[in-house]
């Protein structure tokens, strides 16, 4: 690694960190930033302890509800850019999201049934609605994956109809659903808006260990990434085995996604504006591009859920804050650039 | 010399379907090959078949003695690279990361461009002349700038062979001769082994050592450009009409297409007509007649003017006389048949000299078809003879003077 890579990945590291933090001090109880630093310190090295004591509640409200809450905003918001990154450059589409194989409506699918039926099961650690949303989102992708193959390719075009399809059948049957139980129709529309709402450390557990090893095994795929980009064809000229390489990428990624919005919901926009947005900062190269995604889409995700939490009197779905910041935010930026969005 | 690429018997398509059909060919280290053959006739298919994206169904491909089934992505990658047809990046990578993008073969997963790999890049984008380019864009790039980094990034890959797979179609003629000189550069100087699958035959019969032709899946010609730029050889395979000559300008064999091929589909509608021509004053004629279904002959023309070799890629009835001769006894007696089994004979708007004039004297012998005279701009250098001669026949009733409308009009028998 040359010196500029080694500045540049602390320069990202104490954005991200500093991001955090920030979050984690805005909130309805006074807690100075000072003492939120404090606290943070006191639980992650020691030290502090009597500091830490002294505040009481304020460090459990700090270290128990906010900070993990900001921390699962930020590692989510990372792993949709990056899969949307991937996504993009995978199906050499700018409309590519996280969202396009059918992840999104098949979490949402799973997530209804689990309201509906609220048969208390725990899996991998998720609560009821959590674990059917995760569920779905597999079963969803692992047909469309399946449809859409012939042979042992699977060709992109039929992948994304395929996605479309899937996502619009099923669209349905959830708004079918919603009519029919009404009761729970409050509880459905609200978790396909997306949420971090009650969120804690299970939940940063539970994500985890999906987003770190999607994210070295991406890190690994970064160069071919680059090439599979020129088109597959192209790809495979130049030695890139293009379809096991998206076998793996779409197995990996479906797994950190399916996480993600199993316990979150449904966060668009994220996914679908930060890759282009470093790309028009920085270039399409993706071992600069999927980290720097990272951070952008975490740090984007992570105030918009302080806002959401800490802005208006009743919390609002974080969906609804990413689109409504993020869209203008997007328009400006393709504007004041004026160049190819790719 | 070495083979270095080996077609053995190859059969493969997609599906039920057999695209190439037992085809076998070998590319020798060093020779400049081109693979030429009428749309659909396998050409893409056979590069895909090499790259590994369309699946052999029986025969062999070698590459370097190796198998091609058996080499992994990368191993192939190393031994050979593809310049595609077209290439149209979306997204704005620099065009030094495009071209170092060929390296990809030697590298381990994670492993960064080592100094040598940088060498080879710079290398590459030289030999291309396209190394001040390497901080732009390329999608701010021309279209002949980004085929010649697209070709780089081959070279990048150091391969045994360079497949070119129509690397000129989309560009204009400056960039398709910058491609093709540079092509036989990289052979001649560098020693790079080239297979390129080409739609200009011209190009291919200039640029090239040696002409496949491939027709229907199957190969129907391979040799030494002189033998495969021949009328019998390039004919049937693309059904038109067309003639071969030797372009002195280029020192290379080249064909002139005519048109396509509709003897098949021409209606003859029973008439003949006799055409007195040269020089091009015929061919307008000439192609008016065959087009409405006559059946055309035309005399006397010397051999190789242009409208004798318009008469003969039609495969016309021609009387023939050698060039700068003027026209013989024989040759004017053969005319004088000719003219007389026709319907209508006419006199095209041709320069008169002393060699031709029996051209037009003969016109007062012919007896029974109409004739018909057609004089606009062309000269009389015989001193006014071959005028007196048009007069008398014009003034006696026995041909008309008509206008290249009227032309038209009898052309369709009216």
């Amino acid at each position: 690694m040359s010196k500029k890579r080694i500045v540049a990945s602390l320069l990202f590291i104490a954005g991200g960190a500093a991001v955090i933090l920030i979050c984690t001090f805005f909130g309805a109880a006074d807690v100075t930033i000072k003492d939120t630093l404090m606290i943070l310190v006191n639980k992650t090295f020691g030290g502090f302890s009597e500091q830490v004591e002294a505040l009481g509640s304020k460090a459990t409200i700090i270290w128990s509800l906010r900070f993990p809450r900001s921390l699962l905003a930020f590692l989510t918001g990372g792993a949709l850019a990056v899969c949307g990154g991937v996504y993009q450059a995978i199906f050499k589409n700018p409309m590519a999201d996280p969202f396009v194989l059918g992840i999104s409506s098949g979490a949402a699918f799973g997530a209804t049934v689990g309201i509906v039926l609220s048969i208390p099961v725990t899996f991998l650690g998720m609560n009821t609605v959590s674990a059917f949303a995760f569920i779905g989102a597999l079963l969803s992708i692992f047909f469309v994956y399946n449809i859409a193959k012939v042979g042992r390719q699977a060709n992109t075009t039929s992948l994304l109809l395929c996605g479309v399809a899937v996502n619009q059948l099923l669209t349905a049957i959830i708004s079918f659903v919603m009519l029919v139980a009404s009761n729970e129709m409050r509880q459905i529309y609200f978790w396909t808006l997306g949420s971090f709402s009650a969120r804690g450390w299970d939940h940063v557990i539970t994500v985890l260990p999906y987003i770190a090893i999607g994210l070295i095994v991406v890190a690994v795929y970064c160069r071919e990434l680059d090439i599979m980009v020129m088109g597959d064809e192209t790809a495979v000229r130049f030695g890139v085995n293009v379809e096991r390489n998206k076998r793996i990428l779409f197995l990996v990624t479906s797994l950190m996604m399916a996480a993600c919005v199993s316990v979150s919901g449904i966060i668009g926009f994220v996914g679908l504006v930060s890759p282009h947005v470093v790309r028009i900062v920085i270039g399409p190269v993706h071992k600069r591009l999927l980290p720097a995604a990272f951070m952008l889409g975490g740090a984007m995700l992570c105030i918009c859920d302080t806002i959401a939490r800490a802005v208006m009197e009743a919390e609002i779905p974080v969906g609804i804050i990413t689109a409504i910041v993020g869209a203008p935010f997007f328009i400006y930026l393709l504007r004041a650039r004026n160049r190819e969005v790719m | 010399m070495e083979p270095i690429l080996t077609f053995d018997g190859v059969t493969a398509g997609y599906g039920e379907k057999d695209i190439l059909k037992d085809f076998s060919c070998s590319v020798g280290q060093g020779e400049f090959v081109s693979l030429i053959g009428p749309n659909g006739s396998g050409k893409s298919t056979l590069i895909h078949t090499v790259t590994g994206v369309v699946p052999l169904k029986s025969g062999r491909i070698t590459l370097d003695g190796k198998d091609n089934d058996r080499l992994s992505h990368m191993e192939r990658a190393r031994m050979v690279a593809v310049v595609p047809q077209n290439f149209t990046p979306s997204f704005g990578f620099r065009a030094k990361e495009i071209v170092a993008m060929g390296r990809h073969p030697y590298l381990k997963r994670l492993q960064s461009e080592s100094e040598e790999d940088y060498r080879i890049i710079d290398r590459a984008m030289e030999q291309t002349g396209t190394l001040h380019l390497r901080e732009r864009k390329i999608t701010e790039l021309s279209g002949g700038e980004r085929q010649r980094i697209i070709i780089s990034a081959a070279l990048a890959q150091t391969p045994k062979v360079l497949i070119l797979d129509e690397p000129t179609n989309h560009l204009d003629i400056q960039y398709t001769l910058e491609i093709m000189e540079l092509m036989r550069r990289l052979n001649r100087e560098e020693g790079i082994t080239i297979f390129a699958v080409l739609h200009d035959i011209n190009m291919a019969a200039r640029f090239s050592d040696r002409i496949v032709v491939l027709n229907g899946g199957k190969k129907t010609a391979d040799g030494p450009v002189g033998e495969i730029i021949r009328e019998e050889v390039l004919k049937p395979v693309y059904r038109i009409d067309l003639v071969t000559r030797e372009n002195s300008l280029t020192a290379s064999p080249e064909i002139v297409a005519l048109r396509s091929n509709r003897e098949a589909e021409r209606k003859l509608n029973g008439r003949r007509v006799h055409v007195i021509c040269g020089g091009g004053s015929g061919s307008r004629i000439i192609e008016g007649f065959y087009n409405q279904g006559w059946q055309v002959s035309c005399g006397v023309l010397s051999s190789g003017d242009s409208d004798y070799n318009l008469a003969r890629s039609l495969g016309l009835e021609i009387v023939e006389e050698k060039p700068y001769s003027p026209v013989s006894d024989k040759a004017c007696e053969v005319n004088l048949a000719a003219a007389c089994r026709a319907d209508a004979v006419v006199l095209a708007d041709v320069d008169i000299g002393m060699s031709n004039l029996r051209n037009v004297t003969v016109l007062n012998d012919v007896a029974g078809p109409e004739i018909v005279i057609l004089r606009e701009n062309a000269g009389d250098y015989t001193g006014g003879r071959a005028d007196e001669v048009i007069s008398n026949l014009v003034a006696s009733g026995r041909a008309r003077k008509v206008s290249g409308k009227e032309m038209k009009e009898m052309m369709k028998g009216n």
